[in-house]
Parts: structure tokens; sequence; C-alpha cells
């Protein structure tokens, strides 16, 4: 198992060099320099040439790729242009907010989604079954910012109880996690309903209510434990879109974490703090799958045979 | 995916295609989607003939923030301009970035998946490792990204765009294909000495269109989000441009005291993606009946 763990870890390697390589060019399009954003209204150009060299902005693209990839190794992805600070130390102020809100998302995702897209698999065509996939279509539809808006709207504007904007205490939360969850609950919903239906008509259940085992035992015992692999596939990929989602849920929300302040820096033109937030962001995705393929040997003994093999 | 697979090989052809339509037409919800839709469409096509497009820039003076009236039916926002000329004018956005991009990353969807999987090996390998990459970057950070470095006019927004749909479209045709490429009557056409191009194009891409279409109009309405998240941003259509996001961004200051500027732009985007999702679902009930009964 160690030895699966280890090996996923050294491919992780080629990947990050691949985001920074994209990242890299993407952001190295920019137009303007370093030096315009730095050197305030109406610079002289001989200031500007300075600050770019001494950013080691005038140097050719792959010289400054390799520094960048040397500064990632060393976690350093250099110094935002508006604040002037080490980029690694915002993000990583702002990113337990990020992770609290994208990691209650989750499981608040996780917990709506599979009961009711059991439950409506368990009862189909029944009344439950109908009333949840019309609602899940419904929320599936919906942009995640105005579910935020209208919860704004509806909720904290009437109800002081919950805070308008910013996460000083824990209730500012609530609403965020609802906003997000509401749109990832219902595609998993829909998920959950199809693949167990599917495993509901195995054979092997099908076999086990032959034998006369009770028919909760069956559903929890026999199906659910099969019907999980692609569910917990498309938790783990919904942690790219909850990842992704936060930079607009933040926004919504004026929440000061990693997304929001990606969204600032777009604004700004401040390259290393976006290149250096987006690596960050698809690193911490690529652990979360990390995480979810171990996980999977724990649910379905038959890949842990293979990868102890 | 065994299921298309067993409808793979129950064969192509003309009789099937009529059944696919005849089991769509049945599907009340996928009907009363597509009508919706194609309303929507037609509602961007004469956008001008129901509002002339000066109504959704020009200011109307002393009619600032009004609420909706028989004279202005959506009221008008915080710069006096008429919301229901707005929000009619929006839906050229959508309907246009949802059908450009979707097709867009369908054609190279497909000429990518394809080629990945029906040929494997290192061409395999080179394009799925590639598309890895782009897979790690999260929802469309990317595309704010390629927005941030190109400016966000609006072939740079639609090349976005298309960039972050392509990776999760091409691994869904590749699988398609690869459960194809080994059914037997691929082999069996093999056999006979078909060239490539003609088994691919008369056998491969017929079968696999079902699942592939499929997915194309799940991404037409995740397109739409897209669009309306990116303009909320301030990164996408840029104002004053009365794109749907936009239109909801600005009415972020005025939510308390005005909130007709946020309903009805909402449900204006609600209501084209839900249909669009309608038409989707009835579509992969009609391709696939198993899932049904």
């Amino acid at each position: 198992m160690w030895k699966f763990i280890g090996k996923r870890i050294l491919l992780m390697i080629p990947i990050i060099i691949g985001v920074s390589l994209l990242v890299f060019t993407i952001l190295y399009f920019t137009p303007g320099s370093p030096g315009e954003i730095l050197a305030g209204a109406n610079p002289q150009k001989e200031v500007v040439d300075q600050i770019n060299h001494e950013l080691g902005f005038d140097r050719p693209y792959h010289v400054r790729f390799f520094e960048f990839l040397k500064g990632v190794v060393q976690l350093d992805f250099g110094d935002s242009y508006t604040s002037r600070q080490p980029v690694i130390g915002e993000i990583l102020s702002r990113f337990p907010r990020t992770l609290t809100l994208a990691f209650c998302s989750m499981i608040v995702t996780a917990i709506l989604g599979i009961s009711i897209g059991i439950l409506s698999a368990v009862k189909q065509y029944s009344f439950i079954d109908y009333a949840s996939t019309v609602v899940s279509m419904f929320f599936s539809s919906m942009p995640s910012f105005w579910i935020g808006m209208m919860l704004l709207l509806l909720i904290a504007m009437n109800n002081p109880w919950f805070p308008i904007n910013g996460v000083k205490t824990w209730r500012g939360y609530i609403l965020p996690v609802i906003a997000i969850s509401l749109c990832n609950a219902a595609p998993l919903m829909r998920l959950t309903r199809s693949t167990m239906l599917e495993t509901i008509r195995s054979d092997y259940v099908r076999t086990a209510k032959a034998k006369g085992a009770l028919e909760k035992r069956v559903i929890w015992k026999h199906a659910f434990k099969n019907a999980l692999l692609p569910v917990v596939t498309n938790i783990g990929n919904n942690f790219r879109a909850l990842l992704g989602g936060s930079v607009i849920t933040e926004t919504v929300f004026v929440i000061p974490g990693v997304g929001s302040y990606v969204v600032e820096a777009i604004r700004n033109k401040n390259v290393p703090s976006v290149m250096g937030a987006t690596l960050f962001l698809s690193v911490t995705f690529l652990v979360v799958i990390l995480a979810v393929d171990v996980l999977y040997a724990y649910i379905d003994p038959r890949i842990k045979a293979k990868y102890t093999k | 995916m065994a299921k298309h697979k067993v409808k793979a090989t129950a064969g192509g052809g003309q009789s099937q295609t009529k059944e696919i339509i005849r089991r769509f037409k049945k599907n009340r919800s996928a009907m009363v989607g597509l009508a919706v839709f194609l309303i929507i469409c037609l509602i961007a096509i004469f956008a001008d003939v129901i509002t002339p497009y000066s109504n959704a820039i020009d200011q109307i003076k002393g009619a600032r923030l009004e609420a909706p009236s028989s004279e202005h039916w959506f009221g008008t926002d915080h710069l006096a301009r008429d919301m229901f000329a707005r929000v009619i004018h929006g839906s050229r956005y959508s309907v246009v970035f949802a059908l450009v991009v979707s097709a867009c990353a369908l054609v190279i969807s497909v000429v990518l998946g394809g080629v990945a999987g029906y040929y494997g090996g290192w061409v395999d390998n080179l394009i799925m490792r590639i598309l890895d990459i782009f897979m790690c970057i999260p929802g469309d950070l990317l595309a704010l990204c390629i927005v941030a470095a190109f400016g966000s006019s609006l072939p740079n927004l639609l090349v976005a765009l298309i960039i972050g749909r392509v990776p999760a479209t091409v691994r869904i045709v590749r699988a398609t294909i690869l459960g194809i490429s080994s059914a037997d009557y691929i082999e069996a056409a093999q056999c006979h000495g078909a060239k490539d191009a003609r088994i691919i194009a008369k056998y491969i891409i017929p079968n696999a269109m079902g699942p592939i279409i499929v997915d194309a109009t799940v991404n037409a309405s995740r397109i739409i989000i897209s669009v309306a998240s990116l303009s909320f941003l301030g990164l996408g259509i840029q104002a004053p441009a009365p794109e749907w996001g936009n239109l909801l961004a600005s009415a972020r200051e005025y939510m308390r005291t005005c909130p007709w500027l946020v309903y009805l732009p909402g449900l204006a985007l609600v209501i084209t993606s839900l249909s669009i999702n309608m038409v989707g679902d009835g579509l992969r009930d009609a391709l696939d009946p198993k899932i049904r009964d």
C-alpha cells in the first residue's frame, strides 16, 4: 500500500511541472510589465526598465520559467506586485478559509446527494423520486453565485443572525456552504440514483433477495457498497469544481480566501499571485485525488489486491 | 459505458435513429425543454424586433431604479436603463456562446478523443497526459487565467471557454470510442480490409455519436453558467453589454432595495440552462432506454 502511495506521489511531479509550464506560459503573455505596475503613475522609462531588470523580467522565456520552477520547488512563488509580500505567505494565510468552505461543502454535498439519491432509487417512481429528480434538475441549472445572491436576499437580509459578508464567525460559512452544496448535490444525487438502480438490478442483489435477506440489509450491505465507487470518484472530481467554484462564491459572500485573492490579482494584473494561487489550488486538487484513490482501496478489496501485488 | 456498447452492437442505421426520435418525442419534459429553448433562440434572433438594442443601452431620464411597471416591464437599473430590453438582448450572448462553444469543443474533442481511443499506444498516452495537466486546474480558473493574460475580448473568451471544456469531453469521447473499437463488427470490417478512415467515418462515429451528443448538451448548459460567472466577476463580457452575468453583478449593490434586478436576469439564466438540461436528459433516455425501466 505504501509503495503504491509513494509511486502516486512520484507521478504527481511531472504533472505539477506540466501545470507550472501551462500556467507560466499563459500568463507570460499578459500585457504590461511589473515595472509599469510598480513604478506608479506616469513612470519614467528608466525607472520601469530598472525595476524590470531587478525582477529579472527582461530575461528570456526559458530562463524565467526555470527560475519560476526553482522557486516552486522551494515553495517560493515570488513577491506579489501589489503588496510586495511573498505570494506563498499571502496564500497560506487565506487558504484555511477556502479549505473550510470546500471541505464543509463537500460533506454537505455528499450527505445530501447520496442520501436523496439512494432514497429515490429504492423508492423508484414514488412521489419522492419524482420530486427529487425535478428539484435536482432545477438546482443543477442554477449558477452557484445566483443561489448565493438569492440566499443573501431571502435569508440573510431579513435575519441578522446570518452575517451578510465575511466569515468572522462560523455562522458566516452556513450560507456559502448551502449555495455551493445545492449546486453540486444535484448531479451527485442523479449519479447515485442511476448507479444504485443499476446495482439493485444486478444478479448478486437478486440472489441476496432470493436468499431471503432483509430489504434493509440488501440495500446497505450488498447494493450500496458496490454502488459507492463511481459516487466516490464523483465526489473527488467535485472537489475540483468546489475549489474553482470557491472563486465565485467567495466573491459573492466577500470571504477573503484564495479564490477572491485570484480574482483580485487578475484585476490588478498581479501575475505572481495569479500563478502562485492557481498552482497552489491545482496541487491541492491533486492531493485530494490521491486521497480518493487511497480511499478506493478501502472500499473495494479488488482494487486493494491490485495495489498490493 | 457498458450499455452503449450493447446498443452499438445492435447496429446503427435509419430505423434506430427513427426509434430514438420516437422515444424523444414521447418524453414530455424533453419536448417542453426543446420548445422553451427554441423560444429563447427566437427571442435571441429577433431581439431587435422585440425591442431595439438602443433601449438596452440608452438611459431614460428620471427613471432610475424603478420597480416593474406597465411602462418598464422588468423595471430599470441603477443607470436608468430598461431592464426588459437588457434581459432580452442578454439572451444573445448566452445562446451564441452555448452553441458556438459546445460545437467547437465537440469537434475538437471528437478529433482528439477519436485519435486517442482508436489508435491507442503512445498517441493516446501523449494526448491524455497533456489533458491530465489541463484537468488539474480547478474549474473556471483556467479560463480566468487565459482571460487575464490575453484580455477579455469576445474571441479570447470563446477560446478560453473551449479550452476549459475540451479535456473532460475528450475523456468521454475516448472512453466511448474505446468501447466501440474493441467490438466484433469493427474487427470484421478490419478483416475485410476496410481502411482506417472508412472504419472511423462509417462505423465508429455513427455508433459513438449518442453519448457524445448528450455530453454536448450538458456542456451547453454549463457554458451558459460559465459565461455568466466570468462576467459576474467582471472578467467576461464587458459592461455596458447586457450580458446576464453583468446584470447580476451590477445588481449586487442594489439588492436590498431593488430585488427584481436580481430575480429577473437570474430567472432568465436558470430557464435557459434548465431547458437545455431537459433536452439533454430526454436525449439520454431516448438513446439509452434501459435506465428508464
